[in-house]
């Protein structure tokens, strides 16, 4: 996975973390996520690790709206695509 | 030795005596303290009794310094299909960290961190999701 990738990953989950229909405990995680995928000090795939547990957990709360379900599984395909 | 002068010596800590804490027979460390993040490497074990159990090993195993020694046996006893996805997740973890996954005796999985690789016998078997 590229940078350019992870760029465009990251203004995705932006665009969630800074809406407020999706519940406080879903926006926690992708700023996780965020911050997780910005860590400079580790190698990509370890960031892209990170992130996907993350995005794995937001994925099971039962409060997401079923758009941003599908903003997150479209985010999570990406990420595991190499 | 005057009063002043006593209560001025405990005060600055001039008047312990050291001897009797430093004997050859007894040593004391403090299991405290930190040593540091990569000062040395870890061996660290890991019981998972159920999936979200797992977290902490995969946070110790992304760090870089942290050989996990898991025992799965209470998940493996609890849900088989809990079992597969925690394995399944440490699998994932372990090809992101450019690591080894390795299963030995029926309880327990070994995962390392890049510089280190599981020495493969009869008795070490690969780990299958």
């Amino acid at each position: 996975m590229t940078e350019e990738k992870i760029i465009i990953v990251l203004q995705r989950l932006c665009q969630i973390e800074e809406d407020v229909s999706v519940p406080k405990n879903v926006r926690f995680r992708i700023k996780n996520a965020i911050v997780a995928l910005e860590d400079n000090n580790r190698q990509i795939d370890v960031k892209i690790d990170k992130a996907l547990e993350e995005l794995s957990e937001v994925d099971n709360d039962p409060n997401i709206p079923v758009y941003t379900r599908t903003q997150i599984w479209n985010i999570v395909s990406a990420l595991e695509c190499k | 030795m005057g009063t002043l002068s006593k209560l001025k010596n405990k005060l600055l800590g001039t008047d312990i005596d050291y001897s009797e804490e430093f004997t050859d027979d007894y040593v004391e460390i403090d299991t405290k303290k930190d040593i540091g993040r990569k000062s040395k490497v870890v061996v660290r074990p890991f019981i998972i009794s159920e999936f979200t159990d797992v977290k902490d090993a995969l946070d110790a195993l992304r760090e870089g310094y942290t050989i996990a020694l898991i025992n799965i046996k209470p998940i493996r006893d609890r849900d088989i299909v809990e079992l597969k996805r925690a394995i399944n997740k440490l699998k994932k973890t372990c090809d992101a960290i450019e690591g080894d996954i390795a299963g030995f005796g029926e309880d327990w999985i070994v995962v390392t961190p890049s510089f280190a690789q599981v020495y493969r016998t009869t008795e070490t078997e690969e780990v299958k999701e």
